[in-house]
């Protein structure tokens, strides 16, 4: 049994996240002008190309993944082992990640306010608190309004699952593109068999004929115009060679069982061939961490995906040259208290909670902060999640304090005070 | 492969959270003025204990007035009392809205939103063409009412409603322990005999036995007849308050407290879902058995209602019916209105529809109340609140042109009908019109109503977002590049529109139109208007590019159609 609530709650909301452009009298800002960069400086020279995201929805218990404390009243059941850096123990249930901690570190003292799946879910994709009136970016637009398309027939940026996040102020053309299943090949990729590539391209021509009118009506519709965006994108991928990338039907059965044949598995060997293919940036989604009942049986069994899938993963990157221009992350909107409730759960504890980093440019064998004894709170170094923005946007070279013009007029930085430093110790 | 997130599954009812853990289960402190620490801080309160006994829990808004607000009085043509309520924030806010949509537009609106599908060339010119010079206010005050009385006792009224109320009671065709499809043909039943949307919810929450014996019981089976779930459906469809995440604890950022959502709960508490009888079915040559549960509910329910209010029948299922049905329920009514507002009108009064509270202010509060008691006068007439809407002046203004003074405002004036993408289920239908399959279309080609829901992943009607019927949510209005090449490169819309003998272009060239009359004929159709001189000219380019093989050249101008926004959009 688990908080059911909040489930309904996290998917209702993100389906609100994702439709809230689209309400009459709201998100008027989307589409009316291109938003413009207004100034960016501090631009460093970031190693990372590109960022593969895999998102730990439901709030990933930290005592019990990535901060072990064995034999304390809140750690749980779970032993600690001793990974490939001298000195930092993970859970027993993350083995084949542990032998990859010469190139993994961790930050073991995020920390936020934001206790509710919907919000916090937003400030760790977009560094801000929601508001009402305003849809902010996500870092994946983000990237890709400032560092553009690697592959340009490939939008760069993909959401592997079912997670989808509008652009917000950056406009429709920045929003990713979203696999359902990373099992099938992106549907309809191609032009019908009833067609030949002479008629398919005269239909489209007489299509934006037909268009025309309707368009001029209905000037700067945020609407339409997000559909004639997904149009254009929609047939940029179909006439590209990297449009293959989709498909895992040419990997080796023995890679795709490395990865282990389960949907986060095979979305990480996903994010692997589009990292290959030239997207940007790729967020894979490992759903059901919101374990408020039966916290232990549920984190044992998903570790055991998350195991493998991630350390396939990171060997798989470094086989092909990958890891280095390639900055991996292993994050979730909130940790769980460390106090063990009655029904052998734990609930929403953003006071403190940690992540996992490896690749581009990030140095492996490192702990960053820690929380207390107790795990309740931030001991050492808190980091917060502009903070981490930051860090992300230093490993890819963005200067963190670029000021975007919204539509309507309004200044947005990435990240908005200018106080907020990236934890530089991960890089050097 | 399991998907990454679950649905709404129903509770174990033995594990639910037992109060006398005093960590578990006890009141916990809104974290606003706990210090915002999210769940962490979970501390006893005594004052939260005391709340529960008086007469209201929780923020429960202000109660329905005794008589309908007063429409105002308006220099403003009104078509009925919709009209003045709107024109009053009009002419407040200096805002004057667009012109009404012309004439062809509003069949088109009218047969997508009531019928769920664009008119047939015939069904268009039928009104279109009669009623042309009567297309002035005064006409249009005849003629929208007929058309629109004429859709509401059509059966497709039943098939696109269904559709609608299919999503919010989350009905699935294959349930186990149901008989298939039961509850759409009970949802398809209300809405053609027109039952009175209490009677209707009535008979869902006091539903006893086997859906064979009583098809309402279908609502309470879907919920497994599972207090949690039914809680959480029955607060959030009829009453639009959210009340699932004080299900394990108090939630932060919501007023509702555990204790508010046991109240809800405890209704159930003697209802079961028992074993009602097994058959021994036939399939494929071998012998299936299937299992069909009942509802057995009990009087000794022990639920508080969210408001406060007792029943004479009890805390229990038949207490429960009884007061969210109630005219006193200040949420029964309103939140019904608002859905179909919501519905017709692209944005509800009170946004989100399904998330009423007293900090979230309607944008009419009057306009909401006297729609409630009209409602409630009417006998929770439903098919009449849709006429009442759809024959305002307000539902009949144009999507285009700009209204004056409502520039980029966030509040909801109504100046103007939003554009609105069709549903998953409009399209489907209505590509099957164009194409002259919809009438005694079969196999893959038949009308949505008649599919197995939910649809799964990949298919048309899933790619543009038909409801899961999993969870209790809004469906995704957001454009996608897979639903984009679904359109361009999907097997449902290139075989729709192969030159089959329905195809009324087939049809026409059968009958020796001339191209530049199919083209006309084809545009009305599909837009409501003529080509204009480009489209003419780039269309017959075409054909004559293509004349080695016609059928084709004409397919291909049809998915061009199709492949334009305008055929999207309902205008």
């Amino acid at each position: 049994m688990e908080c059911q609530g909040c489930r309904d709650y996290e998917q209702l909301s993100r389906r609100r996240f994702m439709g809230s452009a689209l309400g009459a009298g709201a998100g008027t800002f989307l589409g009316l002008l291109h938003p413009e960069i207004l100034y960016a400086q501090n631009k460093g020279p970031g190693q990372a190309r590109n960022v593969i995201l895999l998102w730990m929805g439901g709030g990933q218990s930290h005592l019990d993944t990535w901060d072990p404390k064995p034999g304390t009243d809140n750690g749980g059941p779970f032993q600690a082992i001793e990974t490939a850096a001298k000195g930092i123990r993970i859970s027993e249930h993350l083995p084949l990640i542990a032998r990859q901690f010469k190139d993994l570190s961790l930050i073991r003292s995020l920390t936020s306010k934001e206790g509710s799946h919907e919000r916090a879910t937003y400030l760790m994709h977009t560094g801000y608190m929601p508001i009402p009136s305003f849809q902010h970016a996500t870092l994946g637009s983000t990237a890709w309004k400032v560092l553009g398309k690697i592959n340009k027939d490939l939008p760069a940026y993909v959401t592997i699952g079912r997670q989808s996040y509008p652009a917000g102020h950056l406009g429709a053309a920045f929003a990713p593109f979203q696999v359902q299943n990373p099992d099938r090949p992106a549907e309809n990729i191609a032009y019908h068999y009833s067609v030949t590539d002479d008629r398919f391209r005269a239909r489209l021509e007489l299509a934006s004929v037909f268009d025309a009118k309707f368009r001029q009506n209905h000037p700067g519709d945020e609407v339409i115009e997000a559909y004639r965006q997904h149009y254009l994108a929609a047939r940029d991928m179909m006439f590209s060679p990297g449009v293959r990338a989709f498909d895992l039907a040419p990997e080796p059965d023995a890679v795709r069982s490395a990865y282990g044949l389960n949907y986060f598995g095979q979305g990480c060997l996903l994010a692997r061939r589009l990292v290959q293919a030239g997207v940007r940036f790729i967020e894979v989604n490992m759903g059901g961490w919101d374990t408020h009942q039966n916290n232990f049986e549920r984190v044992m069994e998903l570790s055991g995906e998350l195991d493998q899938a991630v350390s396939a993963l990171v060997a798989d990157l470094k086989r092909n040259e990958l890891l280095g221009k390639t900055l991996l992350l292993v994050v979730s909107e909130f940790g769980r208290t460390p106090r063990i409730t009655g029904e052998n759960g734990r609930d929403h504890h953003p006071r403190v909670w940690s992540c996992a980093l490896a690749g581009g440019g990030v140095v492996g064998g490192r702990v960053i902060g820690a929380s207390t004894d107790d795990g309740e709170g931030v001991k050492d170094r808190p980091v917060s999640i502009p903070e981490l923005h930051a860090t992300i946007c230093k490993a890819l070279g963005i200067d963190p304090y670029t000021t975007f013009r919204s539509p309507d007029g309004r200044p947005i930085r990435i990240v908005q005070n200018d106080q907020v430093q990236p934890v530089s110790e991960l890089f050097s | 492969m399991s998907p990454p997130t679950a649905s709404i599954q129903p509770q174990d009812k033995s594990a639910a959270p037992e109060s006398t853990n005093p960590t578990a289960a006890s009141p916990i402190k809104p974290a606003y003025e706990a210090g915002a620490d999210g769940m962490a801080d979970q501390k006893p309160d005594a004052a939260a204990e005391e709340k529960t006994t008086a007469k209201k829990q929780g923020p429960v808004i202000a109660p329905l007035p005794l008589e309908p607000p007063e429409p105002p009085r308006v220099p403003f043509e009104c078509f009925n009392p919709i009209d003045a309520f709107l024109a009053q924030v009009w002419i407040q806010s200096g805002i004057r809205p667009v012109p009404l949509a012309d004439e062809a537009l509003i069949i088109r609106r009218l047969y997508l939103d009531l019928a769920g599908r664009i008119p047939s060339a015939e069904e268009a010119a039928r009104f279109s063409v009669d009623q042309r010079i009567k297309n002035n206010m005064r006409g249009r005050i005849q003629w929208v009412p007929k058309l629109v009385d004429e859709l509401l006792a059509s059966e497709g009224y039943v098939n696109h409603w269904a559709i609608y109320w299919g999503d919010l009671l989350r009905e699935q065709s294959m349930v186990d322990g149901i008989e298939p499809f039961v509850m759409r043909d009970y949802i398809m039943d209300a809405l053609r005999t027109n039952k009175p949307y209490d009677q209707w919810v009535r008979e869902m929450l006091s539903a006893q036995g086997m859906t064979q014996e009583d098809p309402a019981a279908a609502f309470i089976l879907r919920n497994k007849a599972n207090p949690e779930d039914l809680a959480v459906s029955v607060s959030q469809v009829f009453m639009g308050v959210q009340i699932q995440c004080a299900q394990c604890h108090n939630h932060p950022f919501e007023a509702w407290t555990q204790k508010d959502f046991e109240g809800m709960r405890d209704f159930w508490s003697s209802t079961r879902r028992r074993l009602g009888r097994i058959e021994t079915l036939e399939q494929n040559g071998r012998e299936v058995q299937v299992r069909y549960d009942r509802v057995v509910s009990g009087d000794d329910g022990r639920g508080v209602f969210l408001t406060g209010a007792t029943s004479p029948l009890g805390g229990g299922a038949d207490g429960l019916a009884d007061l969210v049905t109630s005219a006193k329920n200040p949420y029964f009514a309103r939140v019904a209105v608002n859905r179909v507002w919501a519905r017709l009108m692209g944005a509800g009064l009170v946004e989100p529809v399904d998330d009423f509270s007293a900090e979230r202010a309607p944008s009419h509060p009057e306009l909401l109340d006297w729609l409630a008691l009209e409602f409630i006068r009417s006998n929770y007439d439903l098919r009449s609140l849709i006429r009442l809407i759809c024959t305002s002046r307000s539902y009949q203004l144009a999507s285009s042109g700009h209204p004056v003074g409502a520039f980029m405002s966030e509040q909801r004036f109504f100046e103007k009908m939003p554009l609105r993408r069709m549903t998953a289920e409009q399209l489907h239908d209505s590509i099957l019109v164009l194409s002259g399959r919809f009438f005694g279309g079969d196999g893959p080609f038949r009308p949505a109503i008649e599919k197995r829901y939910p649809q799964g992943a990949g298919s048309f009607l899933a790619t543009f977002a038909s409801h899961d019927r999993e969870t209790l949510h809004a469906r995704d209005a957001e454009a996608t590049i897979p639903q984009a090449l679904e359109l361009m490169n999907g097997d449902f819309l290139n075989t729709a529109l192969r030159m089959h003998a329905q195809n009324p272009v087939r049809i026409m060239v059968d009958e020796k139109w001339s191209p530049e009359a199919i083209l006309e004929q084809m545009f009305y159709l599909a837009y409501c208007r003529p080509p204009t001189p480009t489209e003419r000219t780039a269309a017959m380019a075409y054909l004559q590019r293509f004349r080695a093989q016609p059928e084709d050249a004409w397919t291909d101008i049809l998915w061009a159609i199709v492949n334009s926004r305008e055929f999207t959009f309902i205008q």
